[in-house]
């Protein structure tokens, strides 16, 4: 909005949504970008409402929002509330299960449906690290993050020269599916970190971060009372947390 | 525990009632799963786009009828969310406070209402109401006498009132008259209290009850803004319905919308809900159904969740109408100080949220008042430069026996739309105009502690402020009874536990 151009030393929040079959790590990958951390064996979703993580990038710096499906996705029964609003999406699936991802297509198509036209999406092949032979070789390959497809990922069994055939979805199919779509595109393991933080890096590129600015309604929207306590950081609406009275915020 | 579809409790329906229910039995442990027939969240309260809004005028509906209008698409359809239950909800209260003890505030947005009006059926003008004691205060249009009676009035009716001399003997007056006689107020000022301040709907409510719901309002002021009222975004009753929702999946509920139920069936005291199009049945001990998703062979283990009503309700039905329209309207100038009053014109920002209010016998001989509502593009209700104006108004069955809800209704649209600054009022692109049915006469109401297919009570019509703490403290008394027929000898769990704050959250907040 300014003239010179320059982003404001204030952070821009973005929110960014999750989608992909059940299984593929989409926690793991939220996790990982979180707080740098893998948990193998992790039961399915996350139980926070949404995590936050700020993105530096050159003179700006994003405040990731991410929000997980919460299972909603699993008899499709996602709430409209969860596209509304989000500038970016990664939409993830596996490499070493092919259904993954036809279902990650479908998650592309409804993404283009139902979210907001400027979203930026980014496909994500997770698990990659499964179909690394080096990295992985000397340990087994147990830590897939879920038990639900343990069919694909006959854990330690595989010689590693030979986990390259884990893989179901070649690099070049998936890139070109991308590319098509106009989607970004990342391998990525949770697990070792692989293209997890470019991940977020690139997107946080793409954003067209002047446009949220300036679709940002300023406080002269929020009508009276617009300058007081209680006013929100997006939108001009009202906050209702920091408007509350004492009594009512404190949890001791 | 193996076997996947086995749950605490089943709840059918996802209305406001059944999903602030969801989020907190969910939340206090027990497994549920949330099941609506419909594709969409909300139910009766649901918030849609105007292409699910035309979809939905042509379906059936048990608690809407008598639809007319002219419902052609319009460009950027997706971008309306419609409310089916248009309310505006007081900044102190239960569904506040329910909101923020979930969490559920993370969620969704707010605005404040701007404005509140009052049409003053003598000269045909709207005149802005005072929403505080400020606002008197700074207000022209009254006179210093009447501004002193006005400011005791409000001090009273701000504070605790039961049991002073002004109130004794006078509790089931009604409110008009108690006015008129405990306060000396002059008529004006009396219609704009009883319709615009306490949103009263006839003349005959009651002094007490109305007194305490407009200390509520009273209360409500100055939490937020100067206005007592907010109006959440994205058609506000579905979004919130939605917020609740997705807490409850949070805390590990599971959804499955837009199957149709097949059978319910009971034996070895638990349920078998079998779902079309779905693989496994699903179980549980529990089951919580709204009325207007009760399966019909259960009516011997059907208990109706009793709930004293602290809010006078209107027993018949709610005449509607949903028009969107291209040009602001005004609702009266705010209250100001006479130096400002020369600014007023040229500086007054559109008005994107506010209510406007039509006392009864405004422009049709009615017992009942009127009420508009609308809301622009800063609830993101609208896509830019459009406004969903919502009007409705209680209607006597000897009302609907010869009318309906257009022919209602249109009286009160056509002055709405007039109060638009453009020399031509603005065309309504898209209107319809329906009925809200009154609720179904209750069966079997009883209190009996036995039966474990609970039915939660269904909202009932009330004023603009009022529904949505109506809905929390409807749902709190169900997930007291479903906790008692799950867990008979504990104590029952607290209706929010305690947030828990994400660690990777605390750090920027």
């Amino acid at each position: 909005m300014a003239e010179s151009g320059s982003v404001p030393d204030k952070s821009v929040q973005v929110k960014l949504v999750l989608l992909g079959e059940a299984a593929v790590g989409k926690s793991s990958v939220v996790l990982r970008f979180v707080s740098n951390e893998f948990q193998a064996n992790k039961e399915p979703t996350i139980g926070a409402a949404f995590l936050t993580q700020k993105c530096r990038l050159e003179d700006r710096v994003l405040r990731y929002e991410i929000w997980d499906t919460a299972g909603q996705e699993r008899f499709h029964s996602l709430a409209p509330m969860y596209y509304r609003n989000a500038q970016a999406a990664v939409v993830v699936y596996d490499v070493t299960k092919a259904t993954s991802l036809e279902k990650a297509k479908s998650w592309v198509k409804e993404l283009q449906r139902q979210a907001n036209p400027n979203i930026v999406i980014a496909l994500a092949g997770n698990k990659v690290d499964l179909v690394q032979p080096s990295a992985s070789s000397s340990g087994n390959n147990s830590e897939s993050e879920d038990e639900a497809d343990d069919a694909t990922a006959t854990p330690g069994e595989a010689p590693s020269g030979e986990s390259e055939s884990l893989r179901q979805v070649p690099r070049e199919e998936a890139q070109a599916y991308a590319t098509e779509a106009g989607l970004l595109f990342f391998e990525t393991s949770a697990k070792t970190g692989e293209g997890i933080v470019d991940l977020f890096t690139e997107i946080a590129r793409k954003i067209p971060i002047e446009h949220i600015l300036a679709s940002t309604r300023g406080a002269g929207r929020a009508g009276p009372g617009a300058n007081r306590a209680g006013v929100s950081r997006q939108e001009g609406g009202v906050n209702l947390e920091q408007g509350a009275k004492p009594k009512d915020a404190c949890n001791c | 525990m193996t076997d996947e579809g086995a749950f605490d409790i089943v709840i059918l329906g996802t209305g406001l009632v059944e999903s602030i229910t969801a989020a907190a039995l969910s939340k206090a442990g027990f497994k549920v799963a949330h099941i609506d027939d419909n594709a969409y969240y909300g139910a009766d309260e649901a918030s849609l786009s105007l292409e699910e809004f035309i979809e939905w005028i042509h379906e059936d509906h048990e608690s809407f009828s008598a639809f007319s209008g002219t419902y052609t698409k319009l460009p950027h359809a997706r971008q309306y969310s419609i409310s089916l239950l248009p309310f505006v909800i007081p900044s102190v209260g239960a569904l506040i406070s329910a909101l923020i003890a979930s969490g559920v505030s993370r969620y969704g947005g707010f605005q404040l209402v701007e404005r509140v009006g009052i049409y003053d059926a003598s000269s045909g003008a709207v005149k802005g109401v005072p929403g505080s004691k400020e606002d008197v205060f700074k207000s022209k249009d009254i006179t210093l006498v009447d501004k002193r009676r006005l400011m005791r009035f409000l001090m009273f009716a701000s504070g605790e009132f039961e049991g002073k001399p002004e109130l004794e003997g006078r509790e089931e007056m009604a409110f008009g008259e108690f006015l008129k006689t405990a306060f000396m107020l002059n008529d004006e000022t009396i219609a704009a209290i009883v319709y615009a301040l306490a949103f009263c709907f006839t003349v005959h409510d009651s002094t007490l009850r109305t007194l305490q719901r407009l200390r509520h309002y009273l209360r409500s002021t100055g939490r937020y803004g100067s206005s007592p009222f907010l109006v959440g975004h994205y058609g506000s009753s579905g979004e919130i319905a939605q917020g609740f929702c997705r807490t409850a999946a949070v805390a590990g509920g599971v959804y499955i919308l837009g199957r149709a139920t097949f059978s319910i069936t009971h034996s070895d005291s638990r349920y078998t809900i079998t779902l079309e199009d779905f693989p496994e049945p699903l179980t549980c001990r529990v089951l919580i159904s709204a009325a207007t998703h009760l399966p019909s062979n259960l009516a011997l283990h059907q208990r109706y969740v009793a709930v004293s009503s602290p809010v006078p309700t209107f027993g018949h039905g709610m005449a509607r109408c949903v028009a969107i329209i291209d040009q602001p309207l005004s609702f009266g100038t705010k209250a100001r100080s006479t130096d400002e009053v020369t600014d007023a014109q040229t500086l007054e920002p559109l008005l994107d949220t506010g209510i406007l209010v039509f006392p009864p016998n405004s422009l049709t001989a009615s017992s009942t008042s009127a009420t508009a509502l609308v809301v622009g593009e800063g609830t993101l209700s609208t896509p830019k430069d459009r406004w969903i104006l919502y009007l409705s108004m209680p209607v006597l069955p000897s009302e609907m026996h010869s009318s309906s809800p257009e022919i209602i209704l249109t009286p009160y649209l056509t002055a709405a739309l007039k109060t638009s600054r453009s020399p031509t009022p603005p065309v309504p692109l898209f209107t319809t105009f329906y009925l809200q049915n009154p609720l179904s006469t209750r069966r079997s109401e009883s209190e009996s502690d036995s039966g474990t297919c609970l039915v939660s009570p269904q909202l009932p019509i009330v004023p603009l402020p009022d529904s949505p703490d109506l809905a929390v403290e409807y749902a709190e008394a169900v997930f007291r009874k479903a906790n008692k027929a799950l867990l008979p000898d504990e104590e029952c769990a607290q209706f929010w536990p305690p947030l828990e704050e994400a660690g990777a959250e605390e750090e920027f907040f």
